[in-house]
């Protein structure tokens, strides 16, 4: 096959691929945004997911150091290192969450499915790789309720709190390697997206209509990241260093406000508060030890200097975030049983995070186990990955909300070998 | 199918199942999260309390004799004086019948209003004016017409109200004679009703201004007011017969509702356009069916409300404590007509709800202690339609006043506390949602 034989054989399929999903799922598009489903996604550009190959996510969220034929790691722009030379890569993965939220002695329960990533990459020269995908950037979503006093009375009023939306990451990775054991990348990404905040105000008991106050914040710019990635080969082994740096930037915000109060007036605004959103410096660390392609061992560090920066988040303030990230995997290959079981590749791992907002004094935690296994489907190094995940996010202190999630992610890596032509298709 | 079309089919289901799902909402416990609007209730406005006297009220046509006197603690003595014509009967008497008797007969319809243990004297005079209207389309509370101060007959009695019997006034013999002549006589000539109804005015109820300390209210239909002839026929029997006159001109029946003021000057020589501050009167404004009074809220700081920005009125609500608590009597909801008021407090019109019915107070009654009892009235709308075009006329008011129907057909009264008591003035809860444009 040439390479506009396979170009129009991909376009062929994502048709057809469209037009079933469509058909099985169009009832539960209906509904369809991606959302975060916590609390803290209320402050600033929403919870921050930076969604992670599902290789990654199994292990505790290490990327950093991490490299792949087999997976496109969009962490770190230097890793797309291994792809060989006929490397086609197509991935895709689905997050699904089960979260019980506590606030004070109440409890309730929440399901989120999203979806995580879509991306494809391949090779442009033996130096150079290049991949693109999408994959949420932020994402905000919650409902939760307040009753709030009146002045001047004894009464409350309850007023809910919804939010949704998000932010979305377009991103081209390039991966340079002209000079093994070192490689170099930049991911240059194009940011936009909508947070919506919805302000009901609960007054039928007031014999009023209830007055809703939609804020709408568009967000968009180019955002950028460098990498480096160093693999040197020790004997059988591995050792690899990462490193990512983001320069300090700022996404423009177009912010529209409207209130709606029933048979008075909708009011229409647009704020001529700060316009934009400033993303700090931040930084990451990551190193891995690979034993005889047995093991994989990785650990992250990241920080983001969020302290430095001035994004009013209304209650809340801005807080230095930074995250510790562990993770192992093992493929028992044929070293020790000849069988399926001895090609998944078992991974685990955890994660010690430090939120960006700070919340009546309170730092804002996220902490979690993970397990999960890449399933190996049929001989050109195609996976399917599961990541499944246990955390807990926040605190009760201060009236403070406690999210205790448990979380599942499937990944399709699809690896094909370009400009080979296969015997049986 | 190929394995590319399975897993594009897949990607693009990943992408579509994306959904959220959340049924319950979570009450958080703090205020972690900052709301942008905040409710705030104002009851701090100064409410002005004042009385209202209508020049006049219409009391023609409400089919209601109202007929007493009752002396108010603090207003003085009130006196319902009723007119009323009679006319000529179906039958006559025969030609040569003799006059024995005449009266007066009128049948209580239940209303009462004072202290009906005391007995009570009521005369009936002859009208010497005749019972017409002229430029005026009805006789009010207000209406006097001259009449003949020699009474035709008087009765000293205690009202029953709830009784079924009719009252019977028996009435001057000379003026029975006089009518029974007429009648004779007319039954020669070709009678003409309205000679009759210009020589038999009609007749006025008159209480006796010292025996009697209530006002009573009496039927007006086919039977009730009217008058009994008494007469025999001449012959070897005596043959009772009665000869009865009906009432006529049903529509022209009236009351006239006066007070002296003794107990409360102030009122004396009032005009609508003057209202009586409640501190003139003793801390108290009046709602008086018979005499047309009504209380007048006003709300001099209103305008102030207008300047609060980013803001809207969610509720605004009066509440009026009766000066008596719930230790009397307090008229229904059903039985009051909110009117707004304009400069020289002329009724503008009443306060409607969106469909139209009448707006009416809730009453709330707090037996233990009273500190609850009061009616309670919602002006939102009415305050929303004022603030739409941002300014308040000073001179606008809200009325509380009885409804159209009762204030002509009864004496009924309400005490409303004025200002001067903290506990138990006025005040108007207004509440209001302030919300951030940012």
């Amino acid at each position: 096959m040439t390479l506009t034989e396979h170009i129009k054989a991909y376009f062929k399929a994502w048709l057809r691929g469209i037009i079933l999903g469509a058909i099985i799922f169009f009832p539960a598009k209906a509904s369809a945004q991606y959302s975060s489903n916590s609390t803290y996604s209320f402050f600033g550009i929403g919870e921050i997911t930076g969604a992670r190959p599902i290789r990654s996510e199994a292990m505790g969220g290490v990327s950093l150091a991490l490299s792949s034929e087999y997976n496109i790691n969009n962490i770190n722009p230097a890793s797309l290192n291994k792809f060989d030379s006929t490397t086609f890569l197509f991935t895709a993965g689905i997050n699904g969450y089960l979260s019980s939220f506590k606030s004070g002695k109440i409890s309730k329960t929440g399901t989120d499915f999203n979806f995580n990533h879509l991306a494809f990459g391949f090779p442009i020269k033996k130096w150079w790789a290049t991949a693109a995908g999408i994959a949420p950037f932020s994402s905000v979503g919650y409902d939760v309720k307040l009753s709030i006093p009146i002045e001047g009375s004894a009464s409350t009023l309850e007023t809910q709190f919804q939010g949704s939306g998000g932010v979305t990451q377009f991103y081209l990775l390039n991966t340079f390697h002209p000079l093994k054991p070192l490689s170099v990348g930049i991911n240059v990404s194009y940011l936009m997206g909508a947070v919506k905040h919805t302000e009901l105000d609960k007054l039928t008991e007031f014999d009023y209509p209830d007055v809703t106050k939609t804020d709408t914040r568009y967000f968009r710019n180019f955002y950028y990241k460098l990498g480096l990635q160093f693999n040197q080969n020790i004997g059988n082994d591995r050792l690899s260093i990462g490193l990512t740096f983001n320069p300090p930037q700022k996404l423009k915000i177009r912010h529209d406000v409207e209130i709606l109060i029933p048979n008075v007036d909708t009011l229409n605004t647009k704020p001529d508060n700060k316009d934009i959103f400033e993303m700090p410096l931040a930084i990451g660390a990551g190193i891995g030890y690979n034993i005889n392609s047995i093991f994989e061992l990785a650990f992250d560090y990241g920080f983001d200097r969020w302290s430095t920066v001035s994004n009013s988040l209304r209650r809340a303030s801005l807080t230095d975030s930074y995250h510790y990230n562990f993770g192992l995997e093992f493929t028992p290959k044929e070293t020790l049983i000849r069988s399926y079981l001895s090609l998944i590749h078992y991974r685990a791992g955890a994660y010690y995070e430090k939120k960006y907002i700070q919340l009546r004094g309170n730092e804002i935690f996220d902490r979690g186990i993970t397990i999960g296994a890449g399933l190996p489907i049929g001989r050109q190094g195609s996976t399917i990955d599961i990541a499944i995940g246990l955390g807990r996010l926040g605190t009760l202190n201060q009236g403070l909300v406690q999210e205790t999630y448990g979380s599942i992610k499937i990944g399709f890596n699809f690896h094909d070998y370009w400009f080979i032509k296969r015997r049986f298709d | 199918m190929k394995i590319r079309t399975i897993i594009c089919s897949i990607v693009i289901s990943i992408l579509a199942v994306s959904c959220y799902d959340n049924q319950e909402i979570l009450p958080l416990s703090k205020d972690i999260i900052e709301p942008s609007s905040r409710l705030v209730l104002v009851d701090t406005l100064g409410v002005g309390v004042s009385t209202v006297i209508l020049d006049s009220i219409p009391t023609s046509g409400k089919e209601l004799i109202l007929a007493g006197i009752y002396n108010d603690p603090r207003l003085g003595k009130i006196i319902s004086k009723s007119y009323f014509q009679v006319g000529f009967p179906k039958t006559l008497p025969a030609k040569h019948d003799v006059f024995d008797s005449i009266s007066l007969l009128i049948a209580y319809n239940s209303y009462s209003y004072g202290d009906t243990t005391q007995l009570q004297k009521l005369g009936v005079n002859r009208l010497t004016d005749r019972l017409q209207l002229k430029e005026q389309t009805a006789f009010y509370n207000t209406t006097s017409l001259d009449y003949d101060h020699t009474s035709l007959g008087e009765l000293i009695f205690y009202p029953r109200p709830s009784s079924k019997e009719k009252i019977e006034i028996e009435l001057n013999k000379d003026f029975g004679q006089e009518i029974f002549d007429y009648l004779n006589q007319a039954q020669d000539d070709e009678f003409k009703e309205d000679e009759f109804n210009n020589f038999f005015r009609g007749l006025i109820l008159v209480p006796d201004e010292m025996i009697g300390n209530s006002i009573n209210g009496y039927m007006v239909n086919d039977t009730s007011p009217l008058i009994k002839l008494y007469s025999h026929a001449t012959g070897d029997e005596l043959i009772s017969k009665q000869t009865t006159l009906p009432l006529i001109n049903k529509n022209l029946q009236f009351n006239q509702i006066t007070c002296d003021w003794s107990n409360c000057p102030a009122f004396i020589g009032h005009k609508q356009k003057n209202e009586i501050p409640a501190s003139e009167t003793g801390n108290v404004s009046f709602i008086n069916a018979g005499l047309g009074m009504y209380t007048k809220f006003s709300f001099p700081s209103m305008q102030s409300i207008v300047e609060f920005e980013n803001s809207v009125l969610i509720r605004a609500i009066l509440y009026i404590r009766p000066a008596l608590g719930a230790n009397v009597k307090l008229p229904d909801s059903k039985n009051f007509g909110i009117y707004q008021t304009a400069k020289y407090n002329v009724l503008e019109f009443q306060l409607l709800n969106p469909d139209g019915s009448a707006v009416e107070p809730t009453l709330s009654v707090d037996a233990l202690y009273n500190e609850k009892t009061w009616y309670s009235l919602d002006i939102t709308d009415n305050l929303i339609s004022d603030l739409s075009d941002r300014y308040i006329d000073p001179a606008k008011a809200l009325s509380v006043t009885f409804s159209a129907s009762y204030i002509s057909n009864s004496v009924d009264q309400l005490l409303i506390a004025g200002t001067e008591n903290k506990l138990t003035k006025p005040t108007l809860e207004l509440l209001f949602l302030f919300y951030d444009l940012n």
